[in-house]
């Protein structure tokens, strides 16, 4: 590492050694010291980026100018930072941070951490750590969403949540772990959760699977490690097996000197055991890592919300587990408050082992930072059986709404509608209705009779299906439409799933699911804030599919998603009497489609390749005016495109002599917002078929694109950008496998 | 808003079928035929008026440049619910002794879970060749096509040499 990464500059000494090395330090010495910490904005000095979404508000906006739409297309690549050198990764789903002069970052599926010179990408450390079999069973072995950063003016550190559940607090400058916090740098959150740790062994080499077969077990005494079969005891301890696993997807946040952090869990679609572990927000001392709260997620006995569990909300009953928040989080300093988006509870589809409304599955929680206990709340799907997680971190804004200044926080949701409240009270700004919604005929299942469905904004995502949604270009079409929408259950919202055989009073063997378990808003979306003008811009995607439940014949519930056999897997149920083996994988196929003779298959939902759904100005990038809550402009995802009927399709007449609306492509942008425009990666989904990777630009006030610039691979998360030495750059992560990297952007010289 | 559909794949008037019931002539047939293309013909062998271009998955059926592209759509748009973990080996072994065609339908039908069919023709072939590669199956020079009918007649087949030849 280079020498002046070393100094330590205490006020004073950070100006001697400006002087000693010349002008080019003179701008990062700026940030240095007591008595020149910069104004702080939202936690964040304006041109850095030191929280997952630029600053505590989860705003993602940065105030810079120098790349705007005179020059966004001249941008060029000024290094790439290969992951590969390092180890593979799933998608690279990480923001970096920049703040004081260096980027920080992580990467990988160990989630090893780095620091990055931001002129020229040199790596100018790097930290990692062994977490034996706590990592190679973990249920999220990814790079996650990034560290968090914290200074006091002086000191400065890198905090990051591991895949095995460890916290890290790093020194910025080397990389070290802080010899003051937990053991040598590292706090163990499976410890602080308070069950009993137990020695752990496996009895395989492989990860663990979806959604919770081959895990890791408690250790025989005695157990030894084999290093030739890689399996035994490798010395790791962690929480009794018994009651579940526990992971970590998304950055801790620090408000003041207290670090924040919840977790993610295991994939909810098809569980085995009928209980997992709760999920938790855990609160540590920056400097110490001393445990300071925990919040449990899911109440237990003698707490708020505990009744909402009818069956009880222990852990290791049967049917509580999860509610896990897996999303970034937001907080606001002067308040003292953080705000938690929760996930939802276990069994992404069913909810029949848990009846109730699940609190706090599906809330926004306020905790206040200090005691930890709850300020405000509010459930925004009751029981969930959609997988609708709260998936992003909620945006914090000023406002004048009706005449009056509100502190507003605004939570985008996979559900495709924005819950908007008073941040101090939570309050909602505009009234959110308890409505009616369809029962589920699931046996054992018991719905919410009702949901609460905002009145304001309007959603930016498909919602149910009814007629009035389908294609209509002929009637011939809108009657083809018809049958095939008539064959899953329909509704304006929240359907529930049906139960695969159809052995219900309804009959129905799936049900309409839009939006999807992926949105609306999911992890890769989500919004971006103008605080000047109070615009909201939401990131989304707008789909169509089917929800239904059946019976795995090797899992403890009742149904799961449907089809799945979990038979044969490790910690799965013996088979039962009569059990054969499913004669192939799950799914339809040429020889025994029924619409070969002319019936159409339950959940289709393409005539001759074009979907039954109309185009609409949905999905995509929705601009909302939130002083008023009204929709300001749209914008598809890297721009529309006309779908083409499949011309052998036996449908293909229906279409013939009509021209097609066009449509919006899939995929979840990912949106940040500058000075003057809203830039955009397509995202994962990649934009229209077929196109390019590219970066766009829109101007933020009316939407109209002003920059599209090619780059090497899709963008897999959201970008960011900063002002280093002078000049703005953007940088964003892409690719996966051995293939992921960040790329950074600038302009030429 | 469908890139990719099934309905197109699903020919009107069916054809016979040449999954997993081609018999051995067939499948010799058709590797040597796939041997003796040259590169120029592999466009050809891209469309749907193709013959089945090999009798198993061990006939080199896909690029290393496709399994690569594949990697990364793989890790965008796969990764989250099916970890590479769970599609190597035991699970993928479900596929054993079916067809490519019948692989390909199922992923245009029925993946993504939640927006089916979403992904364009050529991500799920890419998809299916670093399947292949994870599973051990070798590369060989020509991509492998996106094409029901063109992969009739290739049967996934990733069980090590011995166990095979013993089949």
């Amino acid at each position: 590492m280079s020498p002046r990464f070393q100094l330590t500059p205490k006020t004073g000494t950070a100006f001697l050694a400006a002087i000693a090395l010349g002008g080019s330090l003179a701008a990062f010495a700026q940030t240095r010291g007591a008595s020149q910490a910069p104004a702080l904005v939202r936690g964040n000095p304006p041109g850095e980026w030191r929280y997952w979404g630029a600053d505590a508000w989860s705003t993602r906006y940065s105030p810079l100018d120098q790349i705007n739409a005179s020059n966004f297309d001249s941008l060029e690549q000024a290094w790439k930072w290969d992951v590969g050198p390092f180890g593979s990764d799933e998608y690279y789903r990480t923001t970096p941070l920049y703040a004081n002069g260096r980027i920080f970052t992580v990467a990988t599926t160990r989630r090893i951490a780095a620091a990055i010179d931001p002129a020229n990408g040199e790596t100018l450390w790097m930290w990692r750590m062994d977490e034996g079999i706590r990592w190679q069973k973990a249920p999220r072995q990814f790079a996650g969403r990034g560290p968090a950063y914290w200074t006091d003016g002086t000191t400065e550190r890198v905090i990051v949540a591991t895949p095995g559940f460890h916290l890290a607090s790093l020194d910025a400058k080397t990389g070290v772990p802080d010899p003051k916090f937990g053991k040598n740098g590292v706090v163990d959150m499976m410890e602080s959760l308070g069950f009993p740790m137990v020695p752990l062994a496996v009895d395989d080499a492989g990860p663990f699977i979806i959604s919770d077969a081959a895990p890791y077990r408690q250790a025989k005494p005695g157990e030894t490690w084999d290093a030739e079969k890689g399996i035994g005891a490798d010395g790791t301890v962690g929480v009794d097996p018994l009651q579940g696993q526990i992971a970590s997807s998304s950055p801790p946040i620090v408000v003041g000197d207290v670090i924040i952090v919840a977790n993610s869990s295991i994939h909810g679609y098809y569980p085995i055991k009928l209980h997992n572990l709760p999920g938790y927000v855990q609160a540590f001392d920056v400097r110490t890592g001393k445990p300071l709260w925990k919040f449990n997620l899911i109440p237990q006995k003698g707490e708020f919300g505990a009744e909402t569990w009818e069956n009880g909300s222990a852990p290791g009953t049967p049917g509580v587990g999860k509610n896990d928040a897996w999303a970034t989080v937001s907080a606001d300093p002067d308040l003292g408050l953080v705000y938690i988006p929760v996930g939802m509870p276990l069994s992404d589809e069913y909810g029949g082992h848990r009846p109730g409304d699940n609190l706090f599955g599906n809330s926004l929680v306020a905790i206040d930072v200090k005691t930890g206990q709850r300020k405000w709340h509010f459930q925004m799907v009751h029981h969930d059986i959609w997988d609708y997680d709260t998936p992003m971190a909620p945006n914090l804004m000023d406002l004048t709404v009706n005449g009056r200044a509100r502190k507003v926080i605004a939570q985008t949701t996979k559900q495709g509608w924005i819950y908007t409240f008073d941040r101090v009270t939570g309050e909602p700004i505009w009234p959110i209705v308890e409505t009616k919604v369809l029962q589920s005929e699931v046996p054992g299942e018991k719905t919410s009779p009702t949901q609460p469905i905002p009145t304001r904004p309007e959603p930016y995502a498909q919602q149910g299906l009814e007629e009035e949604d389908l294609i209509d270009y002929t009637p011939e079409i809108k009657a083809a439409a018809l049958r095939l929408a008539k064959l899953c259950r329909m509704g304006p919202y929240y359907i529930p799933p049906s139960l695969a055989d159809g052995a219900t009073p309804n009959g129905f063997k799936c049900s309409w699911y839009a939006p999807g378990a992926s949105g609306g808003v999911n992890i890769d979306g989500g919004a971006s804030v103008d605080p000047e003008t109070g615009f909201l811009y939401v990131a989304s995607l707008t789909s169509l599919s089917t929800t239904e439940v059946a019976k795995d014949p090797c899992s403890e519930h009742r149904y799961t998603q449907a089809p799945h056999d979990s038979c044969g897997q490790i910690g799965a149920l013996p088979p039962p009497p009569g059990y054969t083996p499913p004669q192939k994988p799950a799914g339809v196929y040429e020889e025994d489609r029924p619409e070969v003779a002319g019936t159409p298959v339950p959940g289709t939902t393409t005539i001759a390749g074009i979907s039954i759904l109309k185009p609409r100005e949905l999905g995509g990038i929705t601009a909302y005016r939130m002083n008023t809550g009204d929709k300001a402009w749209w914008t598809a995802n890297g721009g529309l495109f006309t779908p083409k009927p499949k011309a052998d399709s036996p449908d293909a007449k229906l279409f013939a002599g009509v021209t097609l609306l066009p449509q919006s492509p899939r995929g979840q942008a990912q949106v940040i917002t500058t000075k003057s425009l809203v830039i955009y990666g397509t995202g994962r989904g990649g934009g229209p078929p077929g196109s390019e990777p590219t970066l766009f630009a829109v101007d933020k006030a009316t939407g109209k694109q002003v920059g599209a610039l090619p780059i090497p691979t899709h963008t897999t998360a959201v970008p960011m950008t900063f002002m280093h030495k002078g000049r703005q750059y953007i940088v964003f992560a892409t690719g996966g496998g051995t293939q992921a990297s960040l790329i950074a952007l600038r302009l030429p010289n | 808003m469908r890139p990719a559909t099934f309905s197109g794949m699903i020919p009107l008037s069916r054809p016979p079928f040449q999954g997993r019931r081609t018999n051995g002539w067939a499948r010799k047939a058709s590797l040597s035929l796939l041997i003796a293309l040259p590169a120029a013909l592999s466009a050809y062998a891209q469309t749907s008026a193709a013959p089945p271009v090999a009798a198993t998955t061990k006939g080199r059926v896909y690029s290393l440049a496709q399994a690569a592209r594949g990697e990364l759509t793989y890790m965008t748009k796969c990764v989250s619910c099916h970890p590479p973990g769970t599609y190597k080996g035991a699970v993928f072994l479900n596929w054993q002794g079916r067809s490519l065609a019948e692989l390909l339908a199922f992923l245009m039908e029925k993946m993504p879970k939640s927006d089916p069919g979403s992904l364009a023709p050529k991500e799920y072939a890419q998809v299916m060749a670093y399947l292949l590669k994870i599973n051990g199956n070798p590369a060989g020079r020509v991509d492998l096509p996106a094409d029901t009918a063109a992969l009739r007649g290739t049967t996934i087949n990733i069980l090590p040499d011995k166990l095979s030849a013993s089949q």
